[in-house]
């Protein structure tokens, strides 16, 4: 088939997609008037969230009921089925955007923690993921300026020009909204450095030209020549320049995360290590289980079987090769990954490989991993170790979890009992 | 405390009033004078009227301002009293305006013009 058919076929059913509404995801009409109903047993969404969010108990929904493209995070194993839908009519500039750019959330594996999922959600466009039993930590922010700015100046470009024709000029509309932005960018840095005189000069210069170029390779006939001035005076705005609106403001002074708490694991008489790789994950971030609370004054389990275990801060390289991690090792009070950034690192517990600790009892917590599960070719390094097992120790008179993981292999068999 | 203020800020302002300048202000309103401080100044209008002719308002008024200021770097550039990276940088601006009114886009070397002129203004009219 000739490429030009090919690229006329795809520009039609653009057109075609942008006009029923239905680019990035159907629209769901049977869903209920509200986002979903509510289930609290795993935590609360703060009131001030800025966009509209609720939890039913298995899946998240958000809607972004902003003017602005917000970027969200999704941290957690097991999340599934994201989808980007709408509901009724939007902004078409948003749809045109989510079309150009589809955000996918596809999952971020992160080595010796739980996935990522990152996308952007466009003004009015709903969103919703199925989570798993493990904790669920959502962050909301506005999005990049770039992002910002694509939206500003695709609004702009909109006000000259029908969605639909700009639709058409598909991937160029893109790249010419990126280069008024970048030519924006460049110039507010010129001004800021010379803001009067000959070199101003300069800098209007360079943003006209820039502006000329990028307006041109939209190929607009019509309608084009007050765009390339009216470009010119986003760039003066405040609104351009620090993306000073309202939705920011209320964004930036609401809450922006929240988190679902694991569901409630199972009674467990012992825990065998788990199979690998399909570890159910079971955080647990309670201390053991004959002490009042968590972190670092939770007494000694009955008869503790006081054992040292050695510290094994590497992680797997290719096919056979193990290499020491660029940060240590720590204790920490819950059993979950990123405690140095999520507060729950117990401080002066600070390990390198080869370093010891007193082993006290085993728990079960959040899947880990030393592998790069991002990177097939150490999937069979005979190093590998998946868990969701966590000693629970003594280092520098303080105590907490460690994951198995970060031991040496006889370490993870000590024979400790179960906290 | 702002009595006194006040009392301060009134006999600054009696001070200077009684002179035709203060402080060193004197010296750089002569030096600014000169011919070719005044002929490399850049025009009031030239940023709006280059940018609306380029952004493509091509209309005599437009054009004419572009010229004016050519002509007049050309002046700086052909002033024997002034500075020889002076003159040779507003020549170099006088070409580019002159290609700019023609209805050329300045490339990257053109731009660059601008701000080594600028840098020669400031430097030989430091209170243009």
């Amino acid at each position: 088939m000739p490429a030009q058919l090919i690229r006329r076929m795809l520009v039609s059913l653009l057109t075609l997609m942008l006009v029923s509404g239905g680019l990035a995801a159907p629209s769901w009409a049977d869903e209920d008037a509200g986002l979903c109903k509510p289930d609290h047993s795993r935590g609360s969404i703060p009131s001030d969230f800025a966009p509209k969010a609720c939890f039913d108990g298995a899946t998240l929904y958000f809607y972004n009921d902003t003017q602005l493209p917000l970027a969200l995070t999704v941290t957690a194993d097991g999340t599934s089925n994201p989808q980007l839908y709408t509901r009724g009519e939007i902004d078409p500039v948003s749809k045109l955007l989510a079309s150009l750019e589809p955000q996918d959330f596809g999952v971020t594996p992160i080595i010796n923690a739980p996935d990522v999922r990152v996308g952007i959600i466009e003004p009015g466009y709903r969103f919703k993921l199925t989570v798993g039993s493990a904790a669920v930590k959502v962050q909301i922010a506005q999005a990049g300026a770039d992002e910002g700015r694509r939206y500003l100046t695709a609004q702009l470009l909109a006000r000259f020009t029908p969605v639909g024709v700009l639709a058409e000029a598909g991937k160029s509309l893109l790249e010419a909204i990126n280069e008024l932005n970048q030519a924006g960018v460049t110039y507010l840095e010129c001004k800021k450095a010379h803001p009067s005189g000959w070199s101003k000069v300069k800098c209007d210069l360079q943003r006209d030209r820039d502006v000329l170029f990028a307006v041109g390779r939209l190929g607009f006939n019509v309608l084009a020549k007050d765009i390339p001035k009216a470009v010119v005076q986003m760039f003066e705005t405040l609104k351009w320049a620090n993306d000073t609106v309202s939705d920011a403001n209320k964004l930036h002074s609401g809450a922006r995360d929240f988190t679902i708490a694991a569901s409630t694991p199972p009674s467990q008489t012992s825990s065998p290590k788990p199979a690998l790789p399909a570890a159910p994950k079971q955080p647990t971030p309670q201390p053991p289980s004959n002490s009042g609370n968590g972190g670092t004054s939770n007494p000694p389990p009955s008869n503790p079987s006081t054992v040292l275990a050695t510290v094994q801060n590497k992680h797997l390289v290719g096919a056979s090769g193990l290499a020491e991690d660029s940060t240590p090792a720590y204790l920490s009070s819950s059993m979950q990954p990123y405690c140095s950034r999520n507060n729950c690192e117990i401080g002066g517990t600070t390990m390198w490989s080869g370093d010891t600790l007193t082993a006290l009892c085993w728990n079960t917590g959040a899947f880990m991993t030393n592998s790069n599960t991002s990177d097939p070719s150490d999937d069979a390094n005979p190093n590998r170790d998946d868990s969701t097992r966590w000693l629970y120790g003594e280092k520098n008179n303080q105590r907490g979890y460690i994951s198995e993981i970060y031991l040496t292999p006889t370490s993870r068999t000590i024979g400790v009992g179960h906290c | 405390m702002h009595a006194l203020w006040f009392r301060a800020t009134t006999v600054m302002l009696a001070t200077c009033a009684g002179l035709t300048a203060c402080g060193s202000s004197t010296a750089t309103q002569a030096s600014d004078s000169r011919t070719y401080c005044q002929s490399a100044k850049l025009p009031d209008d030239l940023h709006d009227k280059i940018d609306n002719f380029v952004l493509g308002d091509v209309t005599e008024q437009n054009k004419a301002a572009i010229t004016a200021a050519t002509g007049l770097l050309r002046t700086t550039a052909s002033d024997p009293t002034a500075p020889n990276e002076l003159r040779s940088a507003a020549a170099d601006v006088a070409d580019v305006l002159d290609r700019v009114a023609s209805g050329q886009k300045p490339n990257d070397n053109d731009l660059n013009k601008f701000n080594i002129l600028g840098e020669k203004v400031d430097k030989a009219c430091p209170h243009n």
